[in-house]
Parts: C-alpha cells; sequence; structure tokens
C-alpha cells in the first residue's frame, strides 16, 4: 500500500516534469501536442475513492496550467477525465471484476487492455481539451482531427513509457 | 437539515465534480482575454526562471546560428541607420518610436490556438502591456503581461490578435489574422475585390492601429483567393519563423497617449 502510495507521489511531479519541460515543446506538424500528464490518471489504483480521483485530477490540471499560462483548461478537462475514468474501466472489467491487489498496469492485465482502456480515457481527456482551448464548434473536423491525432500521439508515448518504467 | 446532508453525501461525487468543472471553467472564462492576469505574475517569474535554465543549456548548440545572425543583423542596422540620417534631415513631425528594449526568447510555441512568446525582460526594464514586439524579420507580436523579469507576448500566432496591415505596393490595408492552422501562414482579411494584388507582393504594417511602427514586413502573399464575393481572401507567408525566433525588440510609440487622448476628444463632440 505505502509502496503503490510513494509509486504514485513520484509518478504525480515526473509526469508534470516530463509535460513542462519536454513534451510542451514536441510540436509535431505544429498541431499535435501530446498531453503525456494524463499518464497518472492513467495508472491510479482501482480502489482509490471516487471524491479522491477527482481531486487528484483537479490539482495535477491546475499545476499544469500555472506553468503552460492556461488557467482552468487543463483542470477542467483533467476533472473530466477523473471523472469518466470509473465508467471507462466499468467497460473494460474481467468477467468477475477487477481482483484486489492488481493495478491496472501491462503486467496485470496484457497490453491489449491496456491500449483500449487508455485509448478511450486519453480520447476524452483530448476532446474535451481541444474543443474548450478553441471555445467554439466552427472548424469543428480540424479540432476533432487534432484531438484525435494528438491522441494516438499520446497513447504510443504512454504505452511506450510503460516499457521503462514498472518492467517487472 | 438532516435531509441535505444526506443528499450531500449520497450525490458527494457528482456534486464534487461540479464544484471542480465550474472552478476550473470559471478560471477559464475569465482569463481568456489575450491579456493575460495578474495572478500569474508570480508563476510567471518562476517560470520564466526555469525555462531560462534550460534555455542557457539549449543555448550552446546553437550558438554558431546565432552569431550568423547577429553578423547579418548589424549589417541591416548599419544600413538602416545611414537610412535614418538621410531621412531626418526632411522629417522632423512623424509619429515617433524611440523605446527599443532588446530581448531574447526563453519560450515559444507555435502549436496552439493561443500562442505565446516568454522573453527575459519585464517591468524592471521598462516593458509595459501593449508594446509591440518585432524581430529583425518583421512583426512578432505584442506584450500581454510583464512580471518583474520577464514579459509574456501574444504573439501573431495567437487568434486574438489582430494586426492592422496594408499591401507595400499600393496602400490598401486590411487586418491580418492567423487562422489556427499552420504556423507559417495567416490571412490578410479586407481588401477589396478590386485591388491588384498577386501573390510574391509584400505586406507591412500599416501604422494605424499605433501599436506597431509603420512598414514594419509583416509576410509575402502566397496565394490570392478572389472566389469570396466583395474581398479578396489573401493567404501570406509569414515573415517571421516562430520556429527560430531568438532575438526580439520592444518598442514603445511615444505619442500614441496624445494621439488616443486626440481620438477620444474628437470622438467626444
Amino acid at each position: 500500500m505505502i509502496r503503490v502510495l510513494t509509486q504514485n507521489i513520484i509518478l504525480f511531479f515526473t509526469v508534470i516534469l516530463l509535460q513542462l519541460f519536454v513534451f510542451n515543446h514536441i510540436q509535431l506538424n505544429g498541431l499535435i501536442i501530446p498531453y503525456f500528464y494524463v499518464l497518472l490518471l492513467l495508472l491510479l489504483p482501482f480502489d482509490i475513492s471516487k471524491s479522491m480521483l477527482l481531486f487528484v485530477g483537479f490539482v495535477l490540471g491546475i499545476i499544469i496550467d500555472i506553468f503552460s499560462f492556461t488557467p482552468g483548461l487543463h483542470a477542467a478537462a483533467c476533472t473530466f477525465a477523473a471523472a469518466v475514468r470509473p465508467t471507462i474501466l466499468e467497460w473494460f472489467a474481467p468477467r468477475d471484476g477487477y481482483e484486489s491487489g492488481t493495478l491496472p498496469r501491462i503486467s496485470y492485465f496484457g497490453l491489449a487492455w491496456f491500449i483500449k482502456y487508455s485509448f478511450v480515457l486519453i480520447m476524452a481527456h483530448h476532446i474535451f481539451l481541444f474543443f474548450l482551448e478553441v471555445s467554439t464548434f466552427h472548424g469543428f473536423f480540424s479540432t476533432l482531427f487534432r484531438a484525435i491525432a494528438s491522441s494516438i500521439f499520446t497513447l504510443t508515448l504512454v504505452t511506450v513509457s510503460q516499457f521503462f518504467i514498472f518492467r517487472k | 437539515m438532516n435531509a441535505i446532508i444526506r443528499f450531500i453525501i449520497k450525490h458527494q461525487f457528482v456534486l464534487l465534480f461540479l464544484l471542480l468543472e465550474i472552478i476550473a471553467l470559471v478560471l477559464f472564462v475569465q482569463n481568456n482575454g489575450y491579456q493575460k492576469i495578474k495572478y500569474q505574475a508570480f508563476a510567471q517569474d518562476f517560470d520564466g526562471y526555469l525555462m531560462h535554465k534550460r534555455h542557457r543549456i539549449g543555448q550552446y548548440f546553437g550558438l554558431k546560428e546565432v552569431n550568423n545572425k547577429l553578423s547579418a543583423e548589424n549589417l541591416m542596422l548599419r544600413r538602416q541607420i545611414e537610412m535614418l540620417k538621410a531621412e531626418k534631415a526632411n522629417k522632423d513631425t512623424a509619429v515617433n518610436f524611440t523605446s527599443y528594449i532588446g530581448a531574447r526568447v526563453i519560450d515559444n510555441s507555435v502549436n496552439k490556438p493561443y500562442n505565446y512568446v516568454l522573453v527575459d525582460k519585464g517591468a524592471k526594464d521598462g516593458v509595459k502591456p501593449e508594446m509591440a514586439v518585432i524581430s529583425n524579420q518583421g512583426v512578432v507580436g505584442l506584450v500581454a503581461s510583464v512580471s518583474k523579469n520577464y514579459s509574456l507576448v501574444a504573439s501573431v500566432l495567437n487568434r486574438k490578435i489582430k494586426v492592422s496591415a496594408k499591401i507595400k505596393k499600393n496602400g490598401y490595408f486590411g487586418s491580418f489574422e492567423w487562422d489556427g492552422l499552420n504556423y507559417r501562414y495567416a490571412y490578410l482579411h479586407d481588401i477589396p475585390y478590386h485591388a491588384e494584388v498577386k501573390a510574391g507582393d509584400t505586406i507591412v504594417t500599416s501604422g494605424y492601429s499605433l501599436i506597431f511602427p509603420e512598414n514594419i514586413p509583416v509576410g509575402v502573399i502566397d496565394e490570392v483567393d478572389s472566389t469570396g464575393g466583395n474581398f479578396l481572401n489573401i493567404r501570406t507567408k509569414l515573415s517571421v519563423d516562430y520556429k527560430k525566433l531568438d532575438f526580439v525588440y520592444i518598442i514603445e510609440n511615444n505619442s500614441r497617449a496624445e494621439i488616443e487622448g486626440l481620438q477620444k476628444k474628437g470622438s467626444n463632440d
């Protein structure tokens, strides 16, 4: 338990630093930008309380916001992603639910499960974020395209990162 | 009372979600202007400090290119001095832009709908919001907010920024805006259908907005689309490559307060 807690606290700071110093500066085609920090929301344990999940999401978002000069934007998107996470987990749950002591990682549920679950959550987060950022449905498809392309990029980074941490 | 408490406990997840989401959205909406808010002054200073450190590490790798750019700029400035000397002799009543502040870019983005550039000069060096920012290639943007040591510049690649620009050869002017897609191209609007324009013409600032001096390069026309009614749709290649932005100048229009005062007086009559 303590180990999982420390891991998540370290992860919290790592994703923030990586996002601010590395991923905010990656620009494919000037339009696609990975929001890698969602990784934290993906990897939080199953048994975290729903309210705690919302709170972690909000704090994560607001910290990213402060340092990217986008007050409220990431906080809103992260809170939204945190809110839909329990539902998404339910969709992909094994027949008898998640066993206690397991964590949402590749080592427990396999690559295919992880990619499916991550993709849906990342998409939810990115679509919310990109539409809020432009605050208009004008140019709907161009925004949607940016959101989807960025989601795929984020998903790739998130999946690859799994092979570097928690190799186990 | 009990019922209310029971209701809150029962729906704590939904209520907490709504609360946090409303806080976030209020923050977002309140600070949606290109003029960023005051609370950020501290974050800007701290962030500026960190970015500065990061920038310094990267700086060494680009020294050669920086040197080349500087010598090119020196040359240009010398030419400009000669030109100005000649001009000064017969012109003494123009709008004067005198306060130049040189600054370096320490953080920069091109991939969002609203892009900002962070530069290493702030209130301490005399930078104020709404000052114009240019580089030796052309218009960069205008200062959105200022902290003690750093300032945040809303670049032309920011959909909230419109620059008053004109076609150099015939003086037709319109508003210049970015569409949020490709960071190398932006559009000049409001040019009437009958204006003679073709690809390759230069677009410069008009000087009407009182923020930018006149005749600062903005871009070169890339494509003219005349199918859209009374006005032309002119695609322009920006003269500044924002991905290579390094040295910039922050300028103040010394006559602006006076002219604005005059305009206000005029509109009151």
